[in-house]
């Protein structure tokens, strides 16, 4: 199993290598329009085939993944952030701090979003730069996706001080903070992993979505969740079956991870309980 | 005992009532509110543009709005939907059943196969289905659920089967990840060294300390199966309140905006709260 993990480890750095550097690999611009070669299957020249516009779905898979890959693990480390920040001090202190918290929570749970995101764009001017209106894309879905996992962390945290090893730590005159870091921070690991680990295809594919509203990623710079976008046209995954390239590095992408964060600190955690 | 559990039935009315006016405010100040497409329409006459902008008057101040629909809901009458022009009273007595019975069979299938599979990888500990288990989750969760939704479509299944595909990852990793971990803990460790049985450990040993965390689990994918509902409907044309939810959501109906908020909230509430109360009642029992 160790040897799985490595080698998952050695995937993502080889994804990220080849993300970072997609300028590098690519054999053309994303944006380039090959027009006498639209919709072409895998061939030498193009080995992922065409779009409809004739651009080089390779080119567009490294560029893609460059955008995604930057993006999305940041936005989804920052939602994780916000549930630790409202969820797990709301839970350590209780009385109304927890209250107001979970009613926080409840009421984040219960309300359209979609309407702040349309709100997002209206704000922007029409001829925002790409990269501007992706930050405040995934900012915005990084600051929003925050509740359910605030609420598993806090229904953790309850019950982790309800638990026989913080019971005894506190009977030994064990401080708030060493309580909170030493005995509690270290047992949420699942929890977090798990919402990091499900952020990331939510928000991808959040922000495929978003770019019908102009937000997102906008066309002609390629991603991950865009061409994802691209595979509810059931019969053209049917007739070209290639253009599951992005879902398969994703997958991968998400597998390795998976693999990767399952039980990293394995070791540490046993030391330490 | 008593006067606690009406405070918290106080709270929970409140966060509801207030999650009705968020949501309000939000549509209300949403780009494209107030804009009608009728009035695009060449052929209406002056009288009838006045009668389309006239209709909508009474939704430029939010509060004396809100204040309105509470009072007229509070005699059953929820109000009137501009997008299918009937009453929204109508409209969810007709689609609710439809919705609340996709999203209770996918939810609780979603739930079942996510804890049965997890439960099982983490008995059998072996790295081939570690491995097979991400792959099967990871893919669930990469489809776009308008694509889940025409898959199933086409293999003529219902809604429901859309929502446990959705539900199904999230369940999984979560209890996947905290069924493993618990593993390693001392008294686990003890217990397999004792020679207790697997699946007996797993269940009193690992999952039974862990009923607080699979209970909030179990509360929020409520939220999210309700949420699934909506692509899947508009995909599968099953005519429920997600389907609503698309239509009101692209036209600005408030009135049906405001009144499907406050039956995801009453949804969302409920289920936390049941969440909430069975941790409690186990917490009591175990002491």
């Amino acid at each position: 199993m160790k040897l799985l993990r490595y080698a998952a480890g050695l995937v993502l750095a080889l994804v990220a290598v080849v993300a970072v550097g997609a300028e590098v690999w690519a054999p053309a611009p994303y944006d380039r329009q090959f027009r006498e070669f639209p919709q072409q299957p895998p061939s030498r020249a193009f080995l992922l085939g065409t779009d409809e516009l004739g651009r080089d779905r390779l080119s567009r898979l490294l560029y893609g993944t460059q955008v995604s890959l930057l993006m999305i693990p940041a936005a989804a480390a920052l939602t994780v952030l916000v549930a630790i920040v409202v969820g797990v001090p709301a839970a350590f202190t209780g009385g109304a701090a927890d209250r107001f918290a979970t009613a926080a929570i409840d009421l984040f749970l219960c309300l359209p979003w979609f309407f702040v995101l349309l709100a997002a764009r209206a704000l922007l001017p029409l001829n925002t730069n790409p990269w501007t209106s992706i930050s405040i894309t995934f900012l915005l879905l990084g600051l929003l996706g925050w509740a359910s996992g605030a609420r598993v962390l806090r229904a953790g945290v309850r019950s982790l001080l309800a638990s026989d090893c913080v019971i005894q730590a506190r009977a030994t005159g064990c401080s708030p903070a060493r309580l909170a870091f030493v005995h509690l921070v270290p047992q949420l690991r699942p929890l977090v992993v798990s919402q990091f680990w499900l952020a990331i295809p939510s928000f991808l594919l959040a922000e495929a979505n978003l770019g019908m509203l102009g937000l997102g990623v906008a066309e002609p710079m390629p991603s991950l969740g865009n061409s994802l976008a691209e595979l509810s046209n059931i019969h053209l995954v049917a007739t070209a079956p290639w253009v599951l390239a992005p879902a398969a590095v994703l997958l991968l992408v998400l597998v390795c991870l998976h693999l990767v964060l399952s039980r990293p600190l394995q070791v540490w955690t046993r030391d330490h309980r | 005992m008593k006067l606690t559990m009406w405070k918290a039935l106080a709270r929970r009315i409140s966060t509801l009532l207030l999650a009705g006016f968020l949501a309000v405010v939000l549509v209300r100040f949403a780009p494209g509110f107030g804009t009608d497409e009728r009035e695009l329409d060449a052929r209406l006459d002056a009288a009838s543009l006045q009668k389309i902008r006239q209709a909508a008057g009474g939704e430029e101040n939010v509060l004396a709005f809100y204040l309105k629909f509470l009072r007229k809901a509070a005699l059953g009458d929820l109000g009137y939907s501009r997008t299918f022009d009937r009453p929204l009273r109508e409209l969810l007595i007709e689609r609710l059943p439809v919705t609340l019975r996709s999203v209770g069979f996918g939810w609780l299938s979603g739930l079942a196969a996510g804890f049965l599979l997890a439960g099982a990888l983490t008995l059998s500990a072996r790295p081939a289905f570690e491995v097979v288990g991400a792959v099967f989750g990871g893919a669930l969760i990469c489809l776009p659920a308008s694509l889940i939704g025409l898959l199933l479509y086409y293999a003529g299944l219902p809604v429901a089967a859309g929502i446990a595909v959705i539900v199904f990852p999230k369940v999984f990793s979560y209890a996947e990840f905290l069924l493993k971990d618990g593993l390693d803990l001392p008294h686990v460790v003890a217990s397999r060294a004792r020679g207790q049985k697997l699946i007996r450990i797993l269940f009193l040993d690992i999952a039974l300390p862990l009923r607080s965390t699979l209970l909030a689990l179990i509360g929020v994918t409520i939220t999210a199966a309700m949420g699934a509902a909506i692509p899947m409907e508009v995909v599968c044309d099953s005519p429920g309140i997600g389907q609503l939810a698309w239509r009101a959501a692209q036209g600005r109906d408030l009135v049906l905006l405001t009144g499907l908020t406050l039956v995801l909230a009453v949804v969302t509430l409920t289920a936390n709260s049941l969440a909430d109360l069975a941790s409690g009642e186990f917490e009591a029992a175990a002491e």
